[in-house]
């Protein structure tokens, strides 16, 4: 039933009908004005200067269960990794490949009831090791100065800004009701008391008010949210400028997804996070840090889907042996060389897709059947030179080429859907209602490439195959746990594919390594770079009022000829977007900005 | 048959329900207790009759009717029609189901089939098919705008309305310590094609993939001295009653979307506030039994046992009244799980649904699929059939709505979408009936499941897509 149908169906009843311009009935293309109709090469950033600033829409984030537990980590003081949020949380919802979008994150009952039991379970720990939190001499301030103090001190790093009296006396009084609370509230007078278990800490008042003050902070929306409401810029009401305390979080959750440590919450105190020289001194101090390692890992295992090699099941009547200990061969060597080429290498990220520099062991190297002389013989990975001919860049990891396959045989078009979305930013078309899907041939005699042939025989796949399979193609000798093929069961291997509808790489490729070596040098897909980094920093979709952010971030990363990314992530923090808001949406300015801080 | 093993048997001792064991397939003449039925509920054992399931029978007040529950089971990536449907011959109480229904027929007298039933407001709109049919199949709402890629690489946003068992929740306001009860197999992917609950526009509910969990949400907590628990939920209120105010305090400071956000959590938390106070109530004389054991519920041999395993919990937290509005979710839509329990190695489901209409290798694995979950729906059915409730049993009192997103894998069609809905005897659906009807929007059923219970709405989803309830149906 076409739209016609639709149409008559709703004929009959009240309420606006459908049209062409009506959601939902739109061509299945832009949906926020940057994603380009099919066929057509990518649409660049187009930056007015002239035009007034607009740092976009934006949200309210919620913590993503990576940040929730970086967090814990450094508010507790963990000496070790925290993962509460990762193993007991239920998943956080992936919008455009990242799991930070702002319009994403939610809070479902079952998340309600999560952080109600993570909170009750880290205020233990809090209070188990209360000294490390907060001196006081409880006997010369008593409990209620020294409940107070710990108020100011913790909620202070809890919530990543100062509590205003308000907010204080509230968790004051929670405090205080805590002797309440120690019996069964439904007791009548005379019964015996209700006892507590040996060395539980809610039998002391002091300790159990404190449970409750920790509690309240973790389930609160100032520690489960990043709220930012900033303050009026004088001249520009569509604006406003965010406090330090909000813009150290920004830096704290892009860099490191985690709070901001002392310095930066120092820094916030002193207000000096205004400028974009000021925020720019802090990231580049940040990114010395090892947290900032750890952090933007977040960025390049999604960006490049690394995170689901774990999950792969593969035949072992075909593949043997690739179990859990391969699985995490493929993904420390994509770890390792994806590291390198962003904070070793030559600096330049256009290695990252062209470079023959590898990570191996023995083990790994023996997966791959290359010689196993000289590798080490135990778990790390040592740099090695790899054959041009056949291994250039991220493309061709063996976690990326199995993480974009079959159970059973290699898929091209998974591996080109993978390139032309995540490598060159491109949306693809819907297939058209109702037309039949095409399985691949099962002749066993044929090649992958010809099972497929059907996609571009039949017009109505080849309309979208076109787009897709020519990049696949090119990885075809690799199978579908990333090891290289000469052949594929006596049969020749064509890995030639057409590429179709790009910036500046339509033509014909030979194979991988030609294609990686193009797509090193592309600038449509150094400009996807800059859109990943844009849509994981600011957890949201470009638009087009996002044009001169995304031309400055493009020409700091290209700035010296190469492309930097620690530049193109130092560039994102020196734009206004990362400093301001809109004031759209937001009450009138009143005192109540200026009482909280 | 047993595919996959014993399953761990939460509260059931016995081997699951035999479907070979059934005999010879009956013919579909009418309502009315069928002989293979009797036969299937013999294949489970005595072991069905545990004490905890007789209870409610004398825990309420013989006045007191028994409560209304509300189940979905969702099976991804379409059917095959042509062996589902009965012949054309058929009438609407004379019929017999395609050979895939084959373990669902010593259940025919309790099911309504529905032939020509679109998910109309998923054929046009954002994303690929499989988003659209799963943003839409329980909600009736054109799915929305947004940033989500879907398999094809478009995009979409996420369901743009309420679904069918929330709007029940929030209509019917169960006073059950859980309002809303949604379980999942293997729903290991957070994106539109992996959801079809929401509490409304781009509010997606994510099931509960994990038994243990769910058991420890259902029955945690309820050991124990009462006295303590009290205690707990006391401390709990109090904490939460301070987070509310900082909801509050926030309400005029943050923009009208943000507050919307807000509003939602908040929301949570007062229900969360009511349940705890629910909880401290005596639970009606319910035993939870043991928890399940713990299992990897990501891996693909286990999807049959934890299929099995989610369907004996919710049946049990029906049988319990720890809710009264449930789902099982098996899978996603377009999945990558091969059926490795049954033998099934050589490819993925959404592959086999892929499947040219030629290849008669891929297609028979495609159909063993599709039988599976039929077998699992049987198993569904038995299970609420063997609690008794007064004179009858759980799934008289219980409508169970069976669901697809897609009409058929291979051709992502998304008009004539396999829907069945079985029990409710005591809410006004007869079963044993076949209803064959043309180009109906899938919004007129799910409109007409709102009147069997009690409400008077009259249109569900999008209301230009609804056009009434199902004549003769409810």
């Amino acid at each position: 039933m076409g739209l016609a149908a639709l149409s008559a169906l709703t004929a009959c009843e009240e309420g606006p009908r459908p049209s062409a311009s009506a959601p939902g009935f739109a061509p299945p293309t832009a949906t926020d004005g940057t994603s380009n109709p099919p066929m057509q090469p990518p649409r660049l950033p187009q930056c007015d200067p002239d035009a007034p600033p607009d740092p976009g829409p934006t949200l309210t984030r919620r913590l993503s269960r990576v940040e929730y537990d970086h967090t814990v980590r450094d508010l507790l003081g963990a000496d070790r990794p925290v993962t509460l949020a990762r193993d007991g949380f239920m998943p956080d919802e992936v919008m455009l490949g990242f799991d930070n979008n702002a319009r994403a994150l939610q809070v479902t009952p079952v998340h309600a009831e999560q952080y109600l039991t993570a909170a009750e379970s880290l205020a233990r720990q809090v209070v188990d090791h209360l000294e490390d939190h907060l001196i006081c001499d409880l006997t010369a301030l008593g409990e209620r100065a020294c409940a107070a103090a710990f108020i100011d001190a913790f909620g202070r790093r809890a919530w990543r800004r100062p509590l205003n009296a308000e907010e204080q006396d509230r968790l004051l009084a929670l405090f205080d009701a805590a002797p309440d609370l120690m019996g069964d509230p439904a007791a009548e007078p005379g019964d015996a008391p209700l006892p507590f278990e040996p060395g539980d800490p809610e039998a002391d008042p002091y300790r159990a008010g404190v449970l409750r003050v920790v509690e309240a902070l973790l389930q609160s929306p100032h520690f489960l949210y990043r709220i930012e409401v900033g303050a009026p810029v004088p001249g520009d009401p569509t604006l406003r400028q965010l406090d330090a305390y909000e813009v150290a979080s920004r830096l704290s959750y892009f860099l490191w997804r985690s709070m901001p440590d002392a310095e930066l919450f120092d820094a916030a105190s002193r207000d000096g996070l205004s400028t974009a020289d000021a925020v720019a001194q802090q990231t580049r101090r940040m990114l010395a840090d090892p947290r900032a390692r750890e952090g933007l890992w977040s960025f390049f295992e999604q960006w490049l889907q690394l995170d689901g090699i774990a999950g792969l099941d593969r035949d072992p009547r075909y593949f043997p042996g690739f179990d859990a200990t391969q699985k995490q061969l493929l993904s420390d060597e994509a770890r390792a060389f994806v590291e390198h080429q962003v904070w070793g290498g030559t600096g330049d990220l256009a290695r990252l897709f062209d470079s023959d520099e590898g990570f191996r062991n023995a083990k790994l190297a023996a997966f791959y059947g290359e010689s196993v002389a000289g590798m080490p013989a135990d778990g790390t990975m040592a740099p090695a030179r790899l054959d041009p001919q056949r291994r250039r860049g991220v493309l061709t990891l063996g976690a990326v080429l199995a993480r974009h396959s079959k159970p059973t045989m290699s898929s091209p078009i998974h591996r080109g859907i993978f390139v032309r979305e995540q490598i060159l930013c491109t949306a693809l078309p819907s297939p058209p209602p109702n037309v039949p899907t095409v399985a691949p041939d099962p002749d066993p005699n044929l090649t992958t490439r010809e099972k497929f042939a059907e996609h571009t025989a039949n017009e109505g796949c080849a309309s979208c195959h076109r787009l897709i399979d020519g990049l696949g193609f090119a990885f075809e000798h690799y199978d579908a746990v990333g090891r290289w093929r000469d052949d594929e069961l006596g049969n020749p291997i064509d890995s030639s594919g057409q590429v179709v509808a790009t910036l500046d790489l339509d033509g014909t490729y030979a194979d991988g390594p030609a294609l990686a070596e193009a797509l090193a040098g592309s600038e449509q897909v150094h400009r996807c770079v800059t859109t990943q980094v844009f849509r994981y920093a600011f957890g949201r979709g470009e638009a087009p009022v996002d044009d001169c952010t995304l031309t400055a971030m493009y020409e700091a990363y290209t700035a010296d000829g190469g492309h930097d990314f620690l530049a193109l992530v130092e560039a994102v923090t020196r734009t206004e977007t990362f400093r301001f808001r809109r004031s759209e949406g937001l009450p009138e300015p009143a005192a109540t900005v200026e009482a909280g801080r | 048959m047993s595919h996959f093993g014993k399953p761990d048997g939460l509260w059931r001792a016995g081997a699951p329900p035999s479907v070979a064991a059934s005999g010879p397939l009956p013919t579909a003449d009418r309502g009315g207790t069928h002989p293979s039925r009797r036969a299937f509920l013999q294949g489970l054992g005595g072991a069905l009759a545990l004490p905890l399931l007789q209870l409610p029978r004398g825990a309420r007040a013989a006045n007191s009717p028994y409560p209304k529950r509300f189940l979905v089971f969702y099976q991804p990536n379409g059917t095959k029609k042509e062996l589902w449907s009965p012949s054309a011959s058929a009438t609407e109480r004379n019929f017999m189901p395609g050979a895939l229904l084959a373990p669902v027929l010593p259940f025919l007298d309790r099911l309504n089939l529905f032939d020509g039933v679109d998910n109309t407001a998923a054929i046009e709109g954002y994303g690929d098919p499989h988003q659209r049919g799963m943003a839409s199949v329980l909600t009736g709402q054109i799915i929305l705008p947004g940033d989500f890629v879907g398999g094809d690489g478009t995009r979409s946003g996420w369901g743009g309305g309420i679904s069918i068992d929330q709007y029940l929740a929030q209509q019917l306001a169960p006073a059950t310590p859980i309002t809303t009860l949604e379980l999942g197999a293997r729903v290991n992917e957070a994106i539109p094609r992996a959801r079809i609950i929401y509490r409304g526009p781009d509010q997606p509910i994510p099931p509960e993939n994990d038994p243990v969990a769910a058991y420890t949400r259902l029955f945690g907590g309820q050991s124990g001295d009462p006295r303590a628990l009290r205690r707990l939920l006391a401390r709990r209120r109090s904490v939460l009653d301070s987070v509310l105010a900082e909801f509050k305090a926030l309400e005029g400071k943050v923009s009208a979307e943000d507050r919307e956000k807000l509003d939602r959590h908040a929301t949570t938390l007062r229900d969360l506030e009511r349940r705890l106070a629910n909880q401290s109530a005596p639970m009606a004389a319910c035993v939870p039994g043991s928890a399940p054991t713990p299992r990897d519920v990501f891996a693909e041999d286990q999807y049959g046992v934890l299929v099995r395993t989610q369907i004996d919990l919710l049946v049990r937290a029906l049988a319990c009244d720890v809710t009264r509005i449930g789902s099982l979710q098996c899978s996603t839509a377009v999945n990558a799980l091969r059926f490795t329990f049954l033998g099934l190695s050589d490819f993925q489901g959404h592959a086999l649904s892929h499947a040219g209409d030629g290849n008669a290798g891929q297609q028979a694995q495609w159909e063993r699929m599709l039988t599976w979950y039929s077998e699992q729906f049987a198993y569904l059915l038995a299970s609420l059939d063997a609690v008794p409730e007064g004179d009858g049993t759980l799934l008289d009192n219980t409508v169970v709505l069976w669901v697809n997103e897609l009409h058929r894998g291979n051709t992502h069609k998304l008009a004539d979408v396999p829907f069945i809905v079985a029990g409710g005897k005591n809410l006004g659906i007869q079963g044993g009936r076949y209803f064959r009807l043309n180009e109906t929007p899938h919004n007129n059923l799910l409109l007409s499941l709102l009147h069997a219970f009690g409400l008077d709405d009259t249109r569900f989803g999008d209301r230009r897509l609804c056009t009434g309830p199902i004549p003769g149906f409810v």
